[in-house]
């Protein structure tokens, strides 16, 4: 079978693996191939992504940000922001945060369910979810908000008083959940069978 | 796309056997242990913990709010969903939402308790909107000029019922005069700028307050309901003459401009001054009236009389006499034993270097045995040679009804404080005064009214009804008025008695 190494590009091929072998590429020695892994990383992948399904409501609902401004307290959720834009009529803002943090974020994390649930599903359907992850994950932001979020938080510490809210716990959970299960992904598995 | 078929668990697996003719898959036999297999990881285990926080933080977050309570408010002053109500300038719950009331004239305030304070929510609470307020005793409420308002509550008494529909006040209640404090009416011809919570000063320093000013019942007059502070009572005498003191004065003379404004708070809601003369007259009892003037006679500001101010109670405690343990031990023989004994009481160290004590208290019984006696106080055990007697004999009946002066050849420790015998009296006063029983504890010291006293050949009687510890005999009884030591305190088999030192 012909493999090309996933960090350098060299094409080579691969002879049948036994369970406990795998195969290494010659110029880099990343690791092609190892049949061991390939049943187990579809299991983590399941395994994180369910987890990161779980906690997504939590993280999406419970408020997450109180804001304590001389002595005016708001708190919200990420929900809760985006209907707040809406009725103040910031609606291309609150569009793109409910895209980049909410739909594409819950389709990836989805999507990866569905993958690591392989047996359950026809071939062609597989590839075309993953394709599709492929490009809306691009635009999954759940990570960068956070990282707004920090920001956000040594920039105004002075002028206001935050707390974060319990949302942030799930809010962080999910997405090391969600990057666990996204690294744990072989899209090899998708054509390859055990 | 060109990959090959793809087998799974459940796929068809195109192999055929030799001879058949009929094209049927054989279905791929899997093992169940090797299906479960597939999905076997521990990182199901981070899954589950995934799970329990996601729940247990909804949960959590359901926790905090308790009871939903309705407020009416005529108006809702600034304040905003969100804002907090307060209880001694703790968050004990969150406005939720203000809407308009059915009726239109006010708007109904909806306040999510936190579930802690529930009970604080109950029948009799009051509830007002602090903001920032001049026209007070005091500024009030300066944090709420630039922050947000907040709800303050008055929690009703423990133990009402639970209650979620309250009439909130305009501003904060009037706060009830303090117990035992002095109640007195002023009359004035006109309001002069007098305020509820206006304070009441004596030579500027702040005794009490006004409590209300309303209009007299016929209306020929304005009338100021005042509290004068339980401790500063004695102040206020039938003579005593009360001024409107409005705020300030601006003075342009030759010499420059001289503003006269006591405290800020004055400045913007004036004060009654209070003068009492020289030579004070008697006590007023509460609903005493008096005739508020506008401005002080020239002669008001000279009257420099000396008041025994402060309740008897709340004497300074450095003020009183400090009497110390003193407690007499010997021996006795009986039925061939010897047996300890004791009396046990307190005596009042003098500055002349003498203590003054019961008789009884240095004079062992004629049965105790020689060389048993022993004396301890202020630490030291003295024998009984190491005391000086007063010289001459005390008949032993009168012992109990007596008092003596010893002094002790050990001298006591210097932290001892000891009473100037100037403020000791030679003997009981012709009338019978309030007193008070002068304790080194300060909650322990007792005050006795006049009226529960009696004279008893040269004693006085103290009336049944007052409860005395038996611990207290032997304590120096201090005159209210005069503060000097008139007498000890003696209690011999439920009759208590006052003798002269």
């Amino acid at each position: 079978m012909l493999k090309s190494c996933h960090c350098c590009g060299l094409i080579h091929q691969v002879p049948k693996l036994q369970h406990d072998e795998r195969a290494q590429c010659t110029r880099c020695d990343s690791v092609i191939d190892q049949p061991k892994n390939r049943n187990r990383s579809q299991a983590r992948t399941a395994a994180a992504a369910v987890a990161a399904m779980a906690l997504f409501p939590a993280a999406v609902m419970l408020p997450i940000l109180e804001v304590e401004q001389l002595g005016h307290h708001h708190q919200s959720s990420i929900l809760g922001g985006i209907v707040e834009l809406y009725k103040t009529g910031s609606f291309l803002v609150a569009t793109v945060i409910l895209l980049f943090s909410i739909v594409f974020p819950l389709f990836k994390i989805l999507a990866l369910v569905e993958l690591s649930w392989l047996c359950l599903m026809r071939q062609r359907h597989r590839t075309w979810t993953y394709r599709l992850m492929e490009q809306i994950g691009k635009w999954s932001m759940m990570d960068v908000m956070l990282l707004a979020l920090l920001v956000m938080l040594i920039k105004l510490s002075g002028i206001v008083q935050f707390h974060f809210g319990p949302a942030l716990i799930a809010f962080v959970l999910c997405v090391s959940m969600s990057m666990i299960s996204a690294i744990c992904f072989d899209p090899h598995a998708i054509w390859e069978t055990p | 796309m060109n990959t090959p078929p793809p087998p799974s668990n459940a796929t068809k697996n195109a192999s055929e056997t030799p001879d058949s003719k009929e094209v049927f898959p054989i279905a791929t036999v899997k093992n169940l242990a090797e299906v479960s297999a597939h999905f076997r990881t521990r990182l199901w285990w981070i899954t589950l913990f995934c799970v329990l926080v996601s729940l247990g933080l909804f949960w959590y977050s359901r926790q905090g709010s308790g009871e939903l309570i309705a407020i009416d408010f005529d108006d809702s002053y600034g304040l905003k969903p969100e804002d907090r109500l307060k209880f001694h300038g703790v968050e004990i719950g969150a406005v939720e939402k203000i809407e308009l009331n059915p009726t239109r004239d006010g708007v109904v305030v909806h306040v999510r308790m936190t579930t802690q304070s529930r009970s604080l929510a109950s029948e009799g609470a009051r509830f007002w909107i602090v903001r920032p307020s001049i026209s007070l005793d005091s500024i009030q409420g300066l944090d709420t000029i630039l922050g947000a308002k907040y709800l303050a509550i008055d929690p009703s008494p423990t133990g009402a019922k639970f209650a979620s529909q309250f009439q909130g006040l305009d501003s904060a209640p009037i706060v009830p005069p303090r117990e035992g404090a002095l109640e007195i009416t002023l009359d004035a011809k006109a309001r002069g700028g007098l305020e509820s919570n206006a304070p009441i000063l004596f030579r500027g320093f702040r005794i009490g307050r006004v409590v209300q000013v309303g209009f007299a019942s016929d209306a020929r007059s304005v009338q100021a309901r005042c509290a004068i502070d339980p401790e500063y009572r004695d102040l206020i005498r039938k003579n005593s003459k009360f001024w409107n003191r409005s705020g300030w004065r601006l003075d342009v003379g030759l010499t420059g401009i001289q503003l006269d404004a006591d405290t800020l708070a004055q400045m913007f809601t004036g004060g009654i001054e209070v003068a009492t003369p020289t030579e004070p007259d008697k006590n007023v009892g509460t609903g005493h009236r008096f005739k508020l003037y506008d401005k002080p006679e020239k002669e008001w500001d000279q009257w420099q009389p000396s008041l025994a101010h402060g309740e008897a109670l709340n004497r300074i405690a450095s003020k009183m006499p400090q009497p110390i343990r003193l407690a007499l031990r010997w021996q006795e023989r009986s039925f061939g034993f010897r047996r300890n004994q004791q009396r046990a009481g307190w005596c009042l160290p003098l500055d002349d270097g003498r203590v003054l004590c019961l008789s009884e208290q240095i004079n062992a019984p004629s049965t105790a045995l020689p060389d048993s006696v022993q004396f301890e106080l202020a630490g030291l055990t003295l024998a009984a040679n190491q005391l000086s007697m007063p010289s001459g004999p005390v008949s032993p009946e009168s012992l109990a009804s007596s008092s003596s002066r010893f002094s002790t050849l050990e001298s006591l420790p210097t932290e001892t404080m000891r009473w100037p015998v100037t403020m000791v009296s030679a003997k009981l006063p012709d009338q019978v005064c309030d007193v008070i029983v002068a304790h080194p504890d300060a909650s322990s010291v007792l005050a006795i009214d006049a009226a529960r006293l009696s004279i008893r050949n040269s004693d006085w009687l103290i009336d049944d009804m007052v409860t005395i510890g038996r611990d207290y005999h032997g304590l120096p009884v201090v005159s209210a008025a005069s503060s000097q030591v008139i007498g000890l305190l003696s209690i011999q088999n439920n009759t208590r008695t006052i003798v002269a030192p």
